[in-house]
C-alpha cells in the first residue's frame, strides 16, 4: 500500500493501517529520536508518543505540503525535542551535522520522491562551515535556544543568529535544486 | 516591516529565533502571502530532511506489539445504554391516545417557543461576532501551536481591553478522540482561567467567547485537550499559546 493510500486510511481511523505505518516506519521515527535523545529509553518513549500523534493529528497531513516521510520525520524531531526539554537533558557541544554514511543511512523506500533531493542536502551538509553545522545541531537536534548556544559557544547571540541562518539558506537552497 | 523584510525573517521563524512581536507579523505574513507559505514549506521539507540524514538505529521489537495495544486501549470505549424502561399499562385506549396527543402538542409548543429564542441568541451573537471581527481597531492574538507540524490557524480577536467579549476564529484544527474536546484559557500572573470549551472544524468557525474578566486583565491566552465539558485546570501542556496584545 502507497503511503497516500495508508495515510488516507489513517485519517479515517483505521486503526490497522496505523500498525502498518508503525510497522514500516519505526525504525526511521527511532532513529531520529535516538539522534535526539541519545538514550535507548528516551528514544522509546519518544517514538511511541510520536505515533501516538501521528494517529490524533492524522488529519492534518496534507499531501501537497510534502510526503508522508516528511511529515514523520518533523513530528519525529519535535516530539523528541519536547521529551529533551522536559527532562531538561542537555546535549554536548560536539554534537555535530554529520550525516551518516550512506550504506548506513534510513531505510527509505526506493521510489520515495525526495530520495534525489537528500543526496543533494546531505553533500551540502558535508560543504557547510564547521561553524554553521554545529549551530544548526545544536539547535535542532539538541533544542537548545540561539542565546543558550551562545552562552554555551561563548560567542555573541547576533554571531548564532547568523550562523545558523546561513547554514539554514545553503540548506534550503540545496534542496530545492532537485 | 513590509512583506520583503518579513519574508527574510522566514529562517529565523523557522529556527524559532524571533521575538513575539516578529512572530505575530511573520504569522500575519503567512495568512496573506503565498510566497511567504511557500518559502516556510521549502525551509520546514529542508529540516525535515537533516532529521532523515540521521544514522540507522534498529527500534526495539517490542515497539510494534506494544503500540498496538496502546491503540486498542485509546480506542475502546464502553457505553451503557440505559434500560428501556417500561410504559405503563393503560386501561382506556382514548384516554392513552388523549394524553399523548396533549403531551405532544405541550412538547411541541415548548420545543417551539425555545426555537425561537435560540434563533434570536444565535442573531445578537452573529451580529456581535461581525461587529468585533470587523472592527478596524480589532486587536489579533494568533495562537501559535507547540507542534509545527499543526496547520491549524487560530485567532483571537478582541477590540477593547475593557471588553469582555472576543472572537476565536479556528481553522482547520484536527477532530479530537471520543470524549475529549479542546478548551481556551486566559491566564494572568500565574491565575489561569477557563474561557470554553470547543470542538474542531475543518472549515472557519467563529465563536463568541465571553470571559470572565476584562481582556485587558489577561496577559496570554492558551489551548489544552481536555475531557469533554473541560476540566477546572488544565490537565496538560498546552498545545497553543499567544500573547494578549
Amino acid at each position: 500500500m502507497d503511503d497516500l493510500s495508508l495515510i488516507e486510511r489513517i485519517q479515517a481511523h483505521d486503526q490497522e493501517a496505523m500498525r502498518t505505518l508503525h510497522q514500516q516506519y519505526v525504525d526511521l521515527v527511532y532513529s531520529i529520536t535516538y539522534r535526539v535523545l541519545s538514550e535507548a529509553t528516551a528514544a522509546e518513549e519518544a517514538t511511541q508518543d510520536a505515533f501516538m500523534k501521528v494517529w490524533q493529528s492524522a488529519a492534518s497531513f496534507d499531501h501537497e505540503r510534502g510526503s508522508l516521510i516528511g511529515w514523520l520525520a518533523r513530528i519525529a524531531r519535535n516530539t523528541a525535542i519536547d521529551h529533551l526539554r522536559l527532562y531538561k537533558r542537555k546535549v554536548g557541544l560536539d554534537n555535530s551535522l554529520d550525516a551518516a554514511e550512506e550504506s548506513h543511512t534510513l531505510p527509505l523506500p526506493d521510489n520515495w520522491q525526495d530520495r534525489e533531493r537528500l543526496q543533494t542536502l546531505r553533500m551540502a551538509l558535508e560543504d557547510l562551515p564547521h561553524d554553521q553545522a554545529q549551530a544548526l545541531a545544536l539547535s535542532y537536534f539538541g533544542g537548545m535556544s540561539q542565546s543558550e548556544i551562545a552562552e554555551d559557544m561563548k560567542i555573541p547571540l547576533g554571531t548564532v543568529k547568523t550562523r545558523m541562518r546561513l547554514g539554514l539558506q545553503k540548506l534550503k537552497e540545496a534542496w530545492g535544486k532537485n | 516591516m513590509d512583506d520583503t523584510t518579513l519574508i527574510d525573517l522566514i529562517p529565523d521563524y523557522v529556527l524559532g529565533s524571533l521575538s513575539s512581536d516578529e512572530q505575530a507579523q511573520v504569522d500575519a505574513l503567512l495568512a496573506r502571502s503565498q510566497e511567504a507559505r511557500d518559502s516556510l514549506l521549502a525551509y520546514e521539507q529542508t529540516l525535515a530532511g537533516l532529521a532523515l540524514l540521521s544514522p540507522v538505529r534498529k527500534a526495539p521489537a517490542h515497539l510494534t506489539d506494544d503500540f498496538s495495544k496502546r491503540l486498542q486501549t485509546m480506542a475502546a470505549v464502553s457505553v451503557v445504554k440505559p434500560p428501556i424502561s417500561q410504559l405503563p399499562r393503560r386501561r382506556t385506549a382514548w384516554l392513552l391516545l388523549s394524553a399523548a396527543a396533549l403531551l405532544i402538542l405541550i412538547i411541541g409548543i415548548v420545543f417551539a417557543v425555545r426555537a425561537n429564542a435560540n434563533a434570536r441568541q444565535q442573531q445578537l451573537e452573529q451580529q456581535t461576532i461581525a461587529q468585533i471581527i470587523n472592527n478596524s481597531a480589532a486587536h489579533q492574538t494568533v495562537l501559535r501551536f507547540a507542534d509545527a507540524n499543526n496547520q491549524a490557524h487560530v485567532v483571537f480577536y478582541s477590540v477593547q481591553a475593557a471588553d469582555t467579549d472576543g472572537v476565536l476564529a479556528i481553522q482547520g484544527l484536527s477532530a479530537l478522540p471520543t470524549g475529549k474536546q479542546y478548551q481556551l484559557w486566559t491566564i494572568n500572573s500565574g491565575n489561569t482561567v477557563s474561557a470554553g470549551v470547543f470542538d474542531a472544524g475543518t472549515q472557519q468557525v467563529m465563536r463568541l467567547i465571553h470571559l470572565q474578566a476584562a481582556v485587558g486583565t489577561y496577559k496570554q491566552m492558551a489551548i489544552t485537550i481536555e475531557p469533554i465539558g473541560g476540566s477546572i485546570q488544565p490537565s496538560g501542556q498546552p498545545i497553543a499559546t499567544g500573547t494578549l496584545s
